[in-house]
């Protein structure tokens, strides 16, 4: 029983039984506003019947050309929901609207080379480890993280998830 | 077929090509043209016949072929309708677009390939080019028409996605469920513009199921939402709509008011492969089907199964009809943790209705169940923790010693069969813990009274906070555990170790506002002054920032056309500015101020000046303006009550002590400068804001019971774990770290207030604060006692304990032992020096006189006491929670002082007068005010902080 909906802006107040996981970044305002005001088709919350915020994915489009892609910036269930394919039924409507929304390539996120649990997740969902960004996470925990990579329908030959087995540093990746 | 619109051309040859093709002769036309170009290679009149037969006769590439060949020097007017036909037939709008551009900019003066060129612009949707063409028209030729035709085309290219999102959400503000429902049937049939605009998918399918409910159309909602569960079968918006719809059918009495239109069955939106339920019966066979089919399937879809328990809900049915449903969604999800919140809504309607023993023998059966199919044993560790929640939450028995020996008991044998799991996972048996804790918390709040200080009954609760810390030392990334262990040290006054595991969380941004006060009410009460300021005013600066972040939002949602979002962000904007939590930190960031730095009437008249000008007008407070943010249910203690709690009643009872307190603030605001024209006025609206809060005096005395204040700063900081071994070797270790940091911690409370003490010997004049730190001593020195000698209770181990186990906790009772002698020492001497400097002060207070009056009763010889009496006598009215440490006293008192304080302290319970130290003097001068008003702001707000 889920519904899923557009994140609003009242959910910033109600998401911490999803945002308290030590796993799951809690950003400025700014960052949260922006996916609302630009993407706010890829700012998805999924809510039990009774209202509980369960889990959301928020996302975008960018990149030029063949790098053209929906881009998923955070997924996050509440632990009393997690094995129920919460995660799936999010990425899945995240690459719905990748693909017929935006006309993308492909959809990438980033993880935690360290996140054993999200990365084999993601590689049940098909996507690849296609790179590694040195440190691209700062701070007190600072890790590589696995760029990943699903090719849409636009990219038939699975061509730009390939994995490269290149390590790039993060200002790298304003050149895609 | 193609069909021309043109002149019949002038050459003889090419106009019977083109009759011939106008007839539907495409083969003759093809010949005729291949005649006429043999004869006249050059022809490209006869080409472009050439070009079209061929097109029509279905050989495009040999069309393209001869397509290719006309550059734009070759497009001329006699042939171009030709040439159109030919990419009109491909539906290819670019080619046709570029002919009448080549004519347009070939014949600028010609007016009609001027306008031709706009027509085929608008034709093809090109809206912004045909502006400029309809601008170049007007300009060119100067009639009024052809701005009349860019304004036109202005309008259309407003017409996108994004402007009828904007186009529904005005027709769902006005309520004209209707023309929402026209105008996705003609987005639907590409009306609108080139193809769909609107979004496909659940948005859609939300906004038509929205409107058809709107409109009272409920067969055809039905048909839809009966579509849309058999694509998705988990979601719960299509099963609320499926029962609404189905309910207002079979129910059409009880629906009689509402003018039902199912006048237009036969609309486009009514699948005719979805038959309406309009029978009860057939809505659950419908509801029992789906069940059957995902009850058969291994994927994780819980929706058929609540949606048939509340069916039954909404029909009343029997139990024996809601049993079923139990067993196959307890079978299916008994073990996971989603079930105890899935099902907690249907059993309060269950609980209510007399059914808790069936319930939980059906939770029992279905374990039992579980564990004949001989289940995985996580899977029936995580059942057994289900079981526990719903044992507790369907239980109106009292908590007891057993079921917290129980609990931690299964924790500690459920921890192995986590063993492999990874540090960021959360452990199987975490639920165990968790309730422990819950049930320790219930035992302390029945054992310990209002008037308790520390040597009520904590021993549970330590041991609470030993299986906590131990239980995160497996599980760190459980935010519950950890919220427990912050609720608990905050309740035995563990001021720096809750704020350890408060940083652990990592609290920041958005949640200063929304779970902040979880820390922010009680951690200044138990002396954490500076921390508590130190997280209020970040919780300050991220309002500050995010009310500007907020604004730059709603001018970029204005920028993006993201039209949805500008509403959300206005109300976000009050949200933020209006927050009760900003009010409320700008209060207590007084107070702590109050309390701890300001020593004269100059530094609180500086401290009251910054503070005021940042409160909420008295117009906003007065017309509840202020926006409370807290989320209440981010800790769940598992336990029907504390459900039952309305949220919006807790918020309401906030905004009225938030709007006292500011009051207040004012009024002591204008006090301090000595401002006392309007003094009897203030104190009458004072009164009256008390009034109001009294209203929700049964409410406040009820959620009291669970609020206990220590008035004594610990650092209970736990030492990082090391231990090694078997988990109850563990469990005994924590207990030693526990107790010699515990000592640590008072050591460290009895060095501070021995150096406030010797401070105030030195001084001339203490100060209240200063004497209440003195009686606290006394408190802490019993209180530390009693737990010192619970913990080494605790650590007598009976003689069948093995060896290893038994020197391990001789060595750390030894240590305990050790470091307990040396506090001991130290606190005695800080009681006996408090209350020397206690005696001593009050003695030079004894030739002081008072006289306390309520303002408009009798004429009182100074204001100060007027005030102080009728703050009082509006505590005394109100509440039941402590007044602290506040009285006044003297010498020489008044009967009607007397008596109010005697009324009031047994209410409160003070044991004597002289609990309480001195306060107030009569005298007017700068050191009675400052008394004064530490007396009179401080305890009031300290105390009745929700």
């Amino acid at each position: 029983m889920t519904t899923l909906r557009p994140f609003k802006a009242d959910d910033l107040w109600a998401f911490n039984r999803v945002n308290l996981d030590p796993l799951t970044e809690t950003y400025h305002m700014t960052f949260y506003l922006q996916y609302m005001y630009t993407w706010p088709e890829y700012f998805t919350v999924a809510e039990s019947a009774a209202g509980t915020l369960m889990a959301y994915v928020m996302g975008k489009a960018e990149g030029v050309g063949e790098n053209w892609h929906g881009h998923v910036s955070a997924l996050t269930v509440a632990p009393e929901y997690r094995r129920l394919g919460l995660g799936k039924q999010l990425m899945a409507d995240l690459e719905d609207i990748s693909e017929h929304r935006h006309h993308g390539y492909f959809v990438d996120l980033f993880v935690r080379k360290s996140n054993d649990v999200a990365v084999e997740l993601y590689r049940g969902l098909g996507y690849e480890i296609y790179r590694t960004v040195i440190e691209y996470y700062s701070g007190a925990n600072s890790e590589d993280a696995y760029d990943m990579r699903k090719s849409l329908s636009r990219d038939p030959e699975k061509r730009l998830m390939q994995p490269t087995g290149k390590r790039i540093q993060p200002y790298e990746l304003e050149n895609d | 077929m193609a069909a021309m619109h043109q002149q019949h051309p002038r050459d003889k040859r090419v106009a019977k090509i083109h009759e011939a093709i106008r007839l539907g002769n495409f083969s003759q036309g093809l010949t005729l043209s291949q005649q006429t170009l043999k004869k006249d290679p050059g022809n490209k009149h006869a080409l472009a016949f050439k070009a079209l037969s061929l097109r029509c006769l279905g050989k495009h590439s040999e069309c393209e072929e001869i397509l290719a060949q006309f550059t734009d020097e070759d497009i001329h007017v006699d042939h171009v309708r030709v040439l159109e036909q030919c990419y009109l037939e491909v539906d290819d709008s670019e080619n046709v677009l570029r002919l009448f551009r080549v004519l347009a900019e070939k014949m600028p003066k010609d007016e009609e390939m001027q306008i031709q060129y706009f027509m085929r612009l608008s034709i093809w949707r090109q809206h912004k080019l045909a502006q400029a063409q309809a601008t170049n028209l007007f300009k060119l030729f100067k009639k009024q028409q052809f701005q009349d035709w860019a304004i036109m085309s202005l309008y259309l290219q407003t017409l996108d996605e994004k402007t009828l999102a904007l186009y529904c959400m005005v027709l769902d503000a006005t309520a004209q469920p209707k023309a929402l429902l026209e105008l996705l049937d003609r987005d639907t049939r590409a009306e609108l513009g080139n193809g769909q605009l609107l979004p496909r998918g659940r948005d859609r399918v939300g906004k038509l199921m929205a409107a058809l409910k709107g409109s009272q159309q409920h067969a055809q909602l039905n048909a839809v939402a009966q579509e849309n569960l058999a694509a998705l079968p988990d979601d719960w918006v299509s099963y609320l709509h499926y029962l609404d719809s189905a309910f207002a059918l079979a129910e059409p009495a009880a629906s009689a008011g509402d003018a039902t239109d199912d006048t237009a069955d036969e609309a486009s939106y009514h699948s005719s492969e979805f038959k309406p339920h309009t029978q009860f019966a057939d809505v659950q066979a419908h509801l029992e089907k789906l069940a059957r089919q995902e009850f058969a399937k291994s994927g994780p879809c819980r929706g058929p199964f609540l949606a048939l328990l509340e069916f039954h809900q909404r029909r009343g049915n029997p139990w024996t009809d809601v049993e079923p449903v139990l067993e196959q969604y307890l079978e299916k999800f008994g073990s996971k943790l989603c079930c105890f919140p899935d099902l907690q809504s249907y059993l309060d309607r269950l609980l209510d209705s007399g059914h808790t023993a069936q319930f939980l023998a059906t939770v029992a059966s279905s374990l039992q169940a579980a564990e004949a199919r001989q289940e995985s044993s996580v899977k029936l560790a995580l059942r057994r923790g289900q079981e526990r929640m719903f044992q507790r939450y369907c239980s109106s028995l009292a908590s007891t010693e057993e079921q917290f020996s129980s609990l931690t008991a299964e924790y500690i044998e459920t921890l192995p069969l986590g063993a492999d799991l990874q540090s960021t996972e959360l452990q199987y048996a975490d639920t165990f813990a968790l309730l422990a804790a819950h049930v320790a918390l219930d035992l302390f709040a029945a054992q310990v009274s209002y008037t308790s200080t520390l040597a009520g009954e904590h021993t549970t609760l330590l041991r609470a906070v030993h299986l906590l810390e131990f239980a995160l030392t497996k599980s760190s990334a459980s935010s519950q555990l950890r919220l427990c262990l912050v609720r608990i040290y905050l309740l035995l006054g563990a001021g720096a170790s809750a704020l350890t595991h408060w940083r652990m969380l990592d609290i920041k941004s958005i949640q200063h506002d929304s779970i902040g006060y979880l820390m922010l009410e009680t951690l200044p009460r138990i002396g954490g002054c500076e921390q508590a300021l130190g997280l209020a005013n970040e919780g300050l600066r991220f309002l500050s920032g995010a009310e500007a972040s907020a604004q730059e939002a709603l001018t970029r949602a204005f920028q993006h056309n993201t039209f949805p979002m500008i509403e959300e962000f206005y109300h976000m904007l009050h949200k933020l500015s209006k927050s009760t939590m900003a009010t409320s930190s700008t209060c207590d960031a007084l107070r702590i101020h109050f309390m701890t730095n300001a020593k004269t009437l100059t530094e609180m008249q500086s401290g009251f000046d910054l503070v005021v000008e940042d409160m909420p007008s008295d117009e906003v407070l007065a017309s509840n303006g202020l926006a409370d943010n807290r989320q209440f249910e981010v800790m769940d203690d598992f336990v029907r009550s504390t459900r039952s709690v309305d949220a919006a009643y807790v918020k309401e009872l906030n905004a009225r002590y938030l709007r006292f307190r500011c009051r207040l603030l004012r009024v002591l605001e204008r006090t301090v400068d000595d401002n006392v024209d309007n003094f009897a006025e203030d104190m009458t609206a004072l009164v009256a804001d008390l009034a109001q809060v009294d209203q929700h005096q049964a409410s406040l005395a009820a959620a009291a019971t669970s609020e206990f204040v220590y008035p004594f700063t610990a650092v209970y900081d736990m030492p990082e774990s090391g231990c090694k071994g078997d988990a109850l070797t563990e469990l005994v270790s924590r207990v030693g770290d526990a107790a010699r940091a515990l000592s640590q911690g008072y050591e460290a409370v009895a060095k501070q207030l021995n150096q406030r003490l010797a401070a105030l010997e030195a001084a001339t004049l203490p100060s209240s604060a200063d004497l209440e730190v003195a009686v606290d001593s006394a408190e802490i020195l019993a209180s530390y006692r009693l737990i010192v000698l619970r913990i080494l209770k605790r650590l007598e181990l009976p003689e069948s304990v093995p060896k290893p186990r038994r020197k391990t906790v001789t060595a750390v009772r030894e240590a305990v032992t050790t470091a307990i002698a040396t506090t001991v020492d130290l606190l005695v001497e800080l009681r006996d020096k408090a209350a020397n400097i206690n005696k001593t002060w009050l003695s030079t207070r004894s030739e002081q006189t008072f006289e306390v009056q309520l303002p408009g009763l009798t004429e009182g010889p100074q204001w100060q006491t007027s005030m102080i009496r009728a703050i009082y006598a509006s505590i005394h009215n109100i509440c039941n929670a402590q007044v602290g440490y506040a009285a006044v006293t003297g010498s020489k008192k008044s009967s009607r002082v007397n008596d109010c304080h005697q009324r009031a302290r047994a209410k409160i319970g003070l044991r004597d007068i002289n609990d309480c130290p001195v306060a107030v003097s009569g005298a007017r001068g700068g050191f009675s005010q400052l008394i004064f008003l530490k007396t009179a702001l401080g305890p009031f707000i300290f105390a009745l902080s929700l």
